[in-house]
């Protein structure tokens, strides 16, 4: 059984999910599900579809990079923490010195998207920095 | 003796009745059963006109489109097979990164707030292990897919 039959769930999940670029390609032992979303829920529309496959998420033989991008700067962003504060950063890694916090569930502002795992984010109150890409919804 | 003519004579007649139908096989139905002959190639047609067989349209590898002419070629009533087909560019390949200091940060950078999953370099293979829940094992696939470094090796437990 090829990769692409084993994963067709997802594959078919990823092209009704409206993605950009979307490319889907057996190399090497893995089947690489590439594209860009619009939305987190698109997003998270592909990554359901492998979960109900492979509950666990450890497979190797998949590789899924889809990314939200192309959103415009001042697009509404909702922190999704599991219970604590996002830290804001002066720079785009957790070495980076914290210059704000925002509260799971709250709204901050896209300033720019800096790279597929860190995005500068400003809040309501005015602090501006990078935040985890991870833990904001769009 | 007679009898045994009389055999033979319809015998012939029979097979040239066979062969004459078989010449009779209209263009239209030579299309109908070759278009059968080649379904499993979407993007792609063929028309035969006067028992010549004109496929056309784009395959997705050069082997597909030698098996759909052999197929072709092998409907009885098409002469020959004119290839005016093409096959796709193959699609670029993935580019996989290697396994170093800056993409094993960003690894680390993943995993700082899921406790109990470590990241290592075992010789060039990254290498995750520990224990923790479904929805965090998720959020460190989605990061570490993110980085495209081909094959690792993930034995993180999920309880």
């Amino acid at each position: 059984m090829s990769l692409q039959d084993k994963y067709a769930s997802v594959v078919s999940a990823a092209q009704s999910a409206g993605l950009s670029d979307l490319s889907v390609q057996e190399q090497d032992g893995v089947l690489y599900i590439t594209g860009k979303a619009s939305s987190s829920a698109a997003k998270d529309s592909v990554w359901n579809a492998l979960g109900a496959i492979d509950s666990s998420y450890t497979a190797t033989d998949i590789n899924i990079d889809v990314q939200v991008s192309g959103l415009a700067a001042g697009a509404s962003l909702t922190v999704a923490t599991d219970e604590s504060n996002l830290n804001i950063r002066q720079e785009p890694s957790t070495e980076a010195a914290v210059v704000g916090k925002a509260a799971k569930g709250e709204v901050v502002t896209l300033v720019e998207q800096s790279s597929d795992d860190w995005w500068k984010i400003k809040t309501a109150d005015g602090e501006e920095g990078y935040a985890y890409a991870r833990y904001l919804k769009a | 003796m007679k009898k045994t003519f009389k055999i033979a004579a319809l015998a012939l007649m029979v097979s040239m009745t066979a062969v004459s139908c078989k010449k009779k096989v209209s263009d239209a139905e030579l299309t109908s059963q070759a278009t059968t002959a080649i379904t499993a190639y979407p993007g792609t047609s063929v028309e035969v006109k006067e028992g010549q067989a004109h496929l056309s349209g784009v395959f997705a590898t050069e082997a597909d489109k030698q098996a759909a002419i052999d197929a072709l070629k092998k409907v009885q009533g098409i002469k020959d097979v004119h290839d005016m087909a093409t096959v796709a560019p193959a699609a670029a390949p993935v580019e996989v990164n290697t396994v170093d200091a800056a993409v094993l940060q960003k690894v680390n950078d993943a995993l700082k707030d899921i406790p109990g999953v470590k990241a290592e370099d075992v010789a060039g293979t990254l290498t995750l292990t520990g224990t923790t829940t479904a929805a965090n094992a998720r959020k460190v696939k989605e990061s570490v897919d993110a980085l495209k470094i081909g094959k690792y090796d993930n034995k993180i437990t999920v309880k």
